[in-house]
């Protein structure tokens, strides 16, 4: 057992830690190292095709970074940074102490941090994935990928996704059984909500993206010929498999933006969420109804009639969840006190550039419309827009509203609404253009493109946007550091918020509550400062306690060690000569440290 | 602060309209220009859609703006605003009013997808489109043509492409025709039009095609072009497709010797010749086409020395004009410059007919 009341500080506190606030803040930490990496690659890419015919890149190195982008951006920047909020944020929203599994919390983040790396090793040896984030069969099959890029993709996104899986399970329990007293499911934050479906989502969709996984893996080093038409296999079953997770996988990515932005908006407008069930009921049907639209990727496939406008009308069917939503941050904001921060600033935005996103959605939801626009830059343009002007917006209104909450320094405002107009106008100045390029017919994921084809305006235009985002990013981290430093100090309600996560000091202690909250309403913490009427209450004093007396589990090493052999058995698949026998290391690593893990004392 | 807002105004203005210009300009690949039947109407269906989310758009927009300027706290307002926790008439009328707009969309949207199911006619002209790492085989099966990277068609014909890959997943388009299907291996799709009627009698419509699957390392150097001809010179080219032109001059027959020695045939076929390579493209009247390498460079005596000299001087899969393409020389079978010269005349042969 471990006393709260000593200070760990150090390395090796960090690598052992299953406290789910430190846990939180390492994902955050890699996210945006990754981020480094997925950002130069878009810039390469914005750069290469700045002017036609460009040279800049080869077409090999062009495809790596399209297929690396999107990759990274998904797997190990916009997914582990909302992980990070997850791990921060759920046990404080919901009254615990920490998660359902704390030392499975540890290996999650080391599983995904190591497996992000494999997933990056082929820069090491210039065998960078090149198939695409889809990466769809038969390119990826030993013929057409006859080096190890493929591998390290395809291995690389098992370990991550395994990452994700464990870590669903454990959010998942933690939601369902441990809030605190008093706090029934339509009394939880709207984030603990959105956190919770996005959980469901993931551990129903990536089952399918492991299996499929698996089955291309077994094609390329055993070779069976799942994929491959000349063994009887079928392309198109690769299409099904991924985008039966890669659908609800875009969910995933933008629910819990959802959730942040829902959290920032009623904060900030100083009123409660408007319409909280329905919001509550159009997550859970933009969850089930994810699960229905997977095949509109795959329109020009030619599925037939009736598939196609089941899956047109599906996906028709979602803008209806998805616009009650937006009726009802703006109706949130409505008659509100506003103040703009930068988050709020980052969370209005997100309204605005998720809406638009939406809306182009519902364009090409239209199967007819689609076999035109279907892998133009008419669909990246709709898709940034979502993710990007809809998750990331989201998640940098996030840092800003909880970096206080995470460190006990608010941060440098002028800075960050600097930081806020780089994004911006970057951000529409790149993605903006892309729908005048898809309207133009510019084909996704070339390398380059002839100068008799009018496309270099607006290319040009995308790239300065691109350039000006760049340098967002980097105020961005000077705001870190200066705030990290000088930032102003914070107290525990800073910005006179709502939820339970508020009502302790910045930054919380290890233990989070001293004594175990009791909650009465949804946004307890505002009924508790404030009568009906909004007149000012006296906050009840904090009843005493005694931090020695509060049980928290031992920091472990087996995580770590654990998350290292299985990175090293996936690694075995693409080591060639003694690859089995890494592979063997890896698995008696797994035993060992599954063996440490269950006799260790928790 | 009036002068910096109207200038803002204007800038604003001035680059919508600009912008809206620039979407509807009749580019080579625009999707907004269709010039046959089918692409029209997906057109009308885009349009309709774009108005409609155009509209919503600005209806969320502009009270959403409205409220953050009209709501915005000012400084040292403490003022709590009034607590609403919901609407139950408004919630129901803004989920349907977003089913009622689907409806609008939903209907033609389906209309559509079955009209692009439809049997083709009796009368129509099969084509197969076969496609290659990073090239377009074209084949009349009843007239027994096949050519690449250009497919000829008569005017107001009803023409159905069966869609086949030899390779990896490819895509098949035709920006200003409308719609695109995929080249699935081990699949048969099939993608059918009634084709324009020609707006250029006397030089054939050409309209762009383009990859739209990432295919392998020249994706982006896979297009092809969909000529357009009168019935009379659609004929009279599938006459003689299949009979290439005579080898008079002696450049031309040089031209020959190097195509037979220097491991050209092969890979690529020249009816009439003992070329029957299958490999690469078929070669027969070459000369007729507009363009080489699926589209890459202008099929002229210049373009022809660029594509061979890289073919020669560059190791796969590092080529500058084709990454990664087959199209390669062995060890020892180099080309001088006179060499490529006498190829070109060859292939690009002084007797080729055009149309």
């Amino acid at each position: 057992m471990s006393s709260s009341s000593s200070p760990k500080t150090g390395l090796w506190s960090w690598i052992t830690t299953v406290d789910h606030k430190r846990i939180g803040i390492m994902y955050a930490l890699a996210a945006f190292f990754f981020l480094i990496f997925g950002g130069v690659e878009a810039l390469l890419m914005r750069t290469q095709l700045l002017v036609p015919n460009n040279e800049f890149l080869t077409a090999r190195t062009f495809n790596s970074m399209v297929t690396m982008h999107g990759t990274t951006m998904i797997f190990l920047f916009v997914m582990p940074l909302s992980a990070a909020f997850f791990n921060f944020l759920t046990p404080l929203m919901i009254g615990a102490r920490d998660v359902a599994f704390p030392r499975l919390n540890s290996l999650s983040f080391w599983i995904f941090f190591f497996g992000g790396c494999l997933l990056n090793f082929g820069f090491l040896v210039d065998q960078v994935p090149r198939g695409g984030w889809f990466g769809y069969a038969n390119l990826t099959s030993i013929q057409y990928t006859p080096d190890q890029s493929a591998d390290f993709w395809a291995m690389g996104l098992q370990v991550v996704g395994l990452a994700s899986l464990i870590a669903s399970i454990n959010f998942f329990v933690t939601i369902l059984n441990m809030r605190c007293k008093g706090m029934s499911l339509l009394k939880m934050p709207m984030f603990v909500w959105t956190t919770l479906v996005t959980q469901v989502l993931l551990m129903l969709s990536l089952p399918v993206i492991t299996i499929a996984l698996l089955m291309i893996t077994f094609d390329r080093q055993f070779g069976t010929g799942f994929f491959n038409p000349s063994d009887g296999g079928s392309v198109i079953l690769w299409q099904h498999l991924f985008w039966v997770f890669g659908h609800p996988e875009v969910y995933i990515l933008i629910l819990p933006g959802m959730g942040i932005v829902s959290e920032i908006l009623t904060t900030f407008s100083r009123k409660p969420l408007f319409g909280y069930s329905v919001m509550v009921y159009s997550s859970c049907a933009i969850g089930f109804l994810g699960f229905a639209v997977w095949a509109h990727h795959m329109f020009t496939t030619g599925m037939g009639p009736w598939a196609t406008t089941f899956f047109s009308a599906a996906t028709m069917l979602i803008a209806v969840p998805t616009g009650v939503k937006i009726f009802n941050w703006v109706s949130t904001v409505w008659g509100g006190s506003i103040r703009l921060t930068t988050a709020n600033l980052f969370a209005l935005s997100f309204v605005a550039m998720f809406t638009l996103g939406g809306l182009s959605g519902i364009m090409h939801s239209s199967a007819p419309i689609d076999s035109q626009h279907q892998d133009t830059y008419f669909v990246v343009a709709h898709f940034h827009y979502v993710l990007y002007g809809g998750a990331v917006m989201a998640l940098f209104g996030g840092i800003y509203y909880w970096f206080p909450k995470v460190t006990g320094r608010l941060m440098n405002e002028a800075m960050g609404k600097f930081q806020f107009w780089l994004y911006m106008i970057g951000f529409n100045v790149t993605f903006f253009p892309m729908h005048f390029l898809g309207v133009q017919g510019m084909p996704r994921r070339n390398y380059t493109y002839a100068a008799d084809q009018g496309w270099d305006l607006w290319n040009w235009v995308a790239s300065v946007g691109a350039y000006l985002t760049a340098f967002g990013a980097v105020v961005f981290l000077i705001n870190i550091f200066y705030s990290l430093k000088k930032g102003e100090k914070a107290s525990g309600d800073c910005w006179d918020a709502r939820t339970l996560e508020w009502t302790i000091p910045s930054p919380p202690h290890e233990y989070n509550f001293g004594v175990e909250p009791t909650v009465e309403h949804l946004d307890d913490f505002w009924h508790r400062k404030y009568a009906e009427d909004g007149t000012k209450k006296q906050l009840a004093p904090e009843p005493s306690y005694d931090p020695k007396a509060i049980h928290l589990p031992n920091p472990s090493f087996w995580p770590i060690v654990l998350a290292g052999g299985i990175t090293t058995g996936a690694a075995g698949f693409f080591i060639s000569g003694f690859g089995l026998a890494v592979s063997l290391i890896g698995v008696v690593i797994i035993l060992v440290s599954t063996y440490g893990w269950v006799y260790e004392e928790a | 602060m009036k002068h910096p807002m109207r200038w803002l105004k204007l800038l604003l203005t001035f680059s919508f309209l600009f912008s809206l210009t620039s979407c509807f300009e009749k580019l080579p690949m625009t999707t907004v220009h269709s010039v046959t039947k089918w692409g029209s109407e997906i057109n009308e269906l885009y349009l309709l859609t774009t108005v409609i989310v155009t509209l919503v758009f600005f209806a969320v927009a502009i009270p959403f703006c409205y409220a953050i300027w009209k709501f915005r706290a000012r400084e040292g307002d403490t003022r709590m605003p009034k607590q609403i926790h919901g609407n139950h008439k408004l919630e129901i009328l803004w989920t349907l009013i977003p089913v009622v707009l689907l409806v609008f969309i939903f209907i033609p949207t389906v209309e559509l997808i079955l009209k692009g199911y439809e049997e083709p006619p009796k009368d129509t002209m099969k084509i197969e489109a076969i496609a290659h790492q990073w090239w377009w085989e074209f084949k009349y099966p009843d007239l027994g043509i096949t050519t690449a990277n250009e497919m000829w068609v008569p005017e107001d014909q009803h023409v159905s492409i069966t869609l086949k890959s030899a390779d990896v997943i490819h895509s098949f388009w035709i920006p200003r025709w409308g719609g695109k299907v995929d080249n699935l291996p081990g699949e048969e799709k099939m993608i059918s039009y009634v084709t324009p009627t020609v707006e250029d009698p006397v030089g054939g419509d050409y309209y762009q095609g383009h990859c739209v699957e990432l295919c392998g390392l020249s994706h982006a150097r896979m297009r092809f072009q969909a000529v357009v001809l009168t019935k009379d010179r659609f004929n009279s080219w599938a006459k003689t497709a299949m009979n290439p032109p005579a080898v008079t001059t002696a450049l031309e027959k040089k031209g020959q010797e190097l195509f037979m020695s220097k491991t050209c045939f092969t890979c690529h076929t020249i009816e009439g010749t003992a070329a029957k390579g299958l490999v690469g493209p078929d070669l027969t009247n070459l000369g007729n086409r507009k363009m080489l390498a699926a589209g890459t460079l202008p099929n002229d005596g210049k373009g022809m020395h660029q594509w061979l000299r890289d073919s020669v001087d560059s190791k796969p899969p590092y080529q500058n004009v084709k990454p990664g393409s087959l199209m390669v020389f062995g060890e020892g079978f180099e080309l001088t410059d006179e060499d490529i010269k006498a190829l070109s005349a060859y292939l690009l042969n002084s007797t080729a007919k055009t149309y």
